[in-house]
């Protein structure tokens, strides 16, 4: 239903039986201010109308949110809002301190979390769904070209899990990421009409996508992966531009050894995430033996050397596992879409 | 760091982020952040000490938009860090100020309808918590409540349990420690005391076991933040004098090997009590 203003919308909502009461708990209000809000007597604070886009139905918070829009010149919604910069000098100033005083142990670690952490607030304000992934190059195979990426660092929010990193795994040429790293320009996808030039194969619970190149010296690291529930999530430029700032920054997590040169980069299609998820539930066990191997012989390497050495095997066994099922047509877009449902 | 700050991990980027992921672990384990309080009518201003990174505060901010929340805390570092979260989210009612919970706090008598503390046993000489717990008590309004969280934990790692006895030495030698041994921190069992002496009234315990063992899914989380944990504690164990640089190393590899393996199991253990104020 078109609505020509957000307090006919509003009245509509609120006409449902206990959606007035509902809405006024939620936002820690009386009813009655509701009411004349709808009928013009009053006129809610901007915050208060950030929290009500919140509480509404999901069908309506879309149109809800052009509506305000048209109405108020000055920016509602905190995603576009001045704030965004304010904390921004704040973030590059942090990142830069981790970067200049980290041991080199956690340097990598911690750069990378803060941007993530960061970026789950400003980029999901209203915690409608988000996932952000901080996907790596796997490092040259013996022809001296990278074929896989493999995600690290993760965080998202419901209905995503919290901490994301337990679940990586490799992405090639038929992914979002791939294709990012491999063109390295920013590329924002909505999934359920993915267009297809830009290769992306939907996860669970991901509406729209977008992924942005890390990059220094024009030599590649990897990108910064974001997916969210919502449809169209970054077609606006102030969020396009957020994503790739974040992946600028993030470029800083990486050794100057761990980007590569546009030509280096020779991405294969790789298996599904069910098909690559038996043989990655093996990562963490294998790590251990690798270290207490190395212990025993008295050569030990750091967890981060172990994880290396063990994702380029996890990489030959997938990789190995692709030409058994190229052979048998298994490893199909139609074929992951259906494995979802 | 800053000479008043007597927090044992210390000031660094690592520590913030380190903290944040924790906060975020602890709300999940703990089934939200305030599993024991329901009901939130007559809360409105909360206060959370030493706050660190912000994270408990900025989700509750986050959650309960009609509540005004202020995290204080020691550490200018982490007070920015808070406030930069806190504009990145557009939670215009989070704020944050530095202070230090070991001296008299800035605010009047009877301002808060919440104070929530966690892990204070972080940076409390042993002799003063009778003041930092009157303090606390002279700011929230009659009726008010405090929240105050502590924590032990157990485990089969070899590992962990030496990196603890370092720690629990070495916050012997600095008289942050309460218990007759070093095995523990000594703080859990003395909490209802201390509220009770401060004059807190209806004081109750309430329990949570936060299992990170092998196939929790909860593990790697765990294990990334204890290993941390481990690294940011060198400088303390080396200031005090309980470990050399090569026995700290060795233990720092030890830890990353046993935290992750499929033999390994371990508990937190936290005890949140609550107290009003009559």
């Amino acid at each position: 239903m078109a609505f020509q203003s957000w307090r006919e919308l509003l009245r509509e909502v609120i006409a449902a039986p206990g959606e007035k009461e509902r809405l006024a708990g939620e936002l820690g209000l009386n009813a009655m201010t509701l009411t004349r809000w709808v009928m013009g007597e009053t006129v809610p604070r901007p915050l208060n109308l950030q929290r009500l886009r919140r509480y509404l139905p999901q069908e309506y918070r879309l149109q809800f949110e052009q509506l305000v829009r048209a109405e108020y010149a000055e920016p509602i919604f905190s995603t576009e809002d001045a704030p965004a910069v304010e904390s921004g000098v704040e973030l590059f100033r942090s990142v830069l301190e981790a970067r200049t005083t980290s041991a080199d142990l956690a340097r990598s670690w911690t750069i990378s979390l803060r941007v993530l952490q960061h970026a789950i607030r400003q980029l999901d304000p209203e915690r409608e769904g988000i996932a952000i992934v901080v996907v790596r190059c796997m490092p040259p195979a013996s022809d001296g070209l990278i074929h896989s990426l493999r995600e690290t660092e993760g965080q998202g929010t419901p209905p995503w899990e919290s901490n994301l990193s337990h679940k990586a795994q490799f992405l090639g040429a038929e992914s979002l990421a791939g294709h990012v790293v491999s063109t390295m320009r920013p590329e924002a996808v909505n999934l359920v009409s993915a267009p297809d030039v830009v290769p992306a194969l939907p996860t669970e619970h991901e509406v729209s996508a977008m992924a942005a190149p890390i990059v220094f010296a024009n030599r590649v690291a990897g990108c910064v992966l974001v997916s969210s529930t919502q449809p169209n999530y970054f077609i606006s430029q102030a969020k396009f531009t957020q994503v790739t700032d974040y992946a600028l920054l993030l470029s800083l997590a990486f050794e100057p050894g761990e980007f590569y040169p546009p030509e280096r980069i020779n991405l294969r299609v790789l298996p599904t995430p069910s098909i690559q998820r038996p043989v990655l539930d093996q990562f963490q066990q294998r790590v251990v033996t690798r270290m207490q191997e190395s212990s025993a012989a008295e050569r030990p390497l750091s967890r981060a050397q172990a994880e290396l050495a063990v994702w380029q095997q996890l990489e030959a066994e997938v990789m190995a596992s692709m030409f058994v099922l190229e052979s048998t047509g298994r490893n199909t877009k139609e074929g992951a879409l259906d494995e979802q449902r | 760091m800053s000479s008043d700050n007597t927090y044992i991990l210390g000031h660094t980027a690592t520590e913030m982020v380190r903290l944040t992921e924790q906060d975020r672990l602890i709300t999940m384990g703990m089934d939200g952040l305030l599993p024991e309080l329901p009901d939130l009518a007559g809360i409105k201003r909360v206060l959370d000490v030493a706050c660190g990174p912000g994270g408990w505060a900025l989700d509750l901010a986050q959650k309960y938009q009609h509540l005004q929340v202020l995290g204080i805390d020691v550490d200018g570092g982490m007070i920015d860090y808070a406030t930069a979260q806190a504009k990145a989210g557009g939670l215009d009612n989070a704020t944050f100020r530095v202070m230090n919970a070991l001296e008299p706090l800035d605010f009047p008598d009877n301002t808060f309808d919440l104070v929530n503390a966690r892990f204070l046993a972080g940076f409390v000489p042993q002799n003063r918590w009778s003041q930092v717990i009157m303090e606390l008590r002279r700011i929230l309004r009659p009726g008010g409540i405090i929240r105050w969280t502590e924590q032990e934990w157990t485990g089969t790692s070899s590992s962990f349990e030496q990196a603890e006895a370092y720690t629990f030495q070495a916050m012997r030698r600095a008289g942050q420690l309460l218990a007759a041994d070093e095995r523990n921190v000594g703080i859990t069992p003395l909490m209802r005391r201390f509220l009770s002496d401060a004059g807190f009234r209806n004081v109750r315990e309430v329990a949570h076991a936060l299992d990170f063992s092998a196939g929790t899914g909860v593990q790697r989380a765990y294990a990334q933040d204890l290993w941390m944990a481990t690294v940011l504690l060198q400088p303390f164990h080396l200031a005090l004098g309980v470990a050399t640089q090569q026995e700290l190393d060795d233990l720092q590899q030890r830890v990353q090997e046993e935290s992750l393996a499929d033999d390994f199991y371990a508990v937190w253990f936290l005890l949140t009590d609550l107290g009003t104020k009559p």
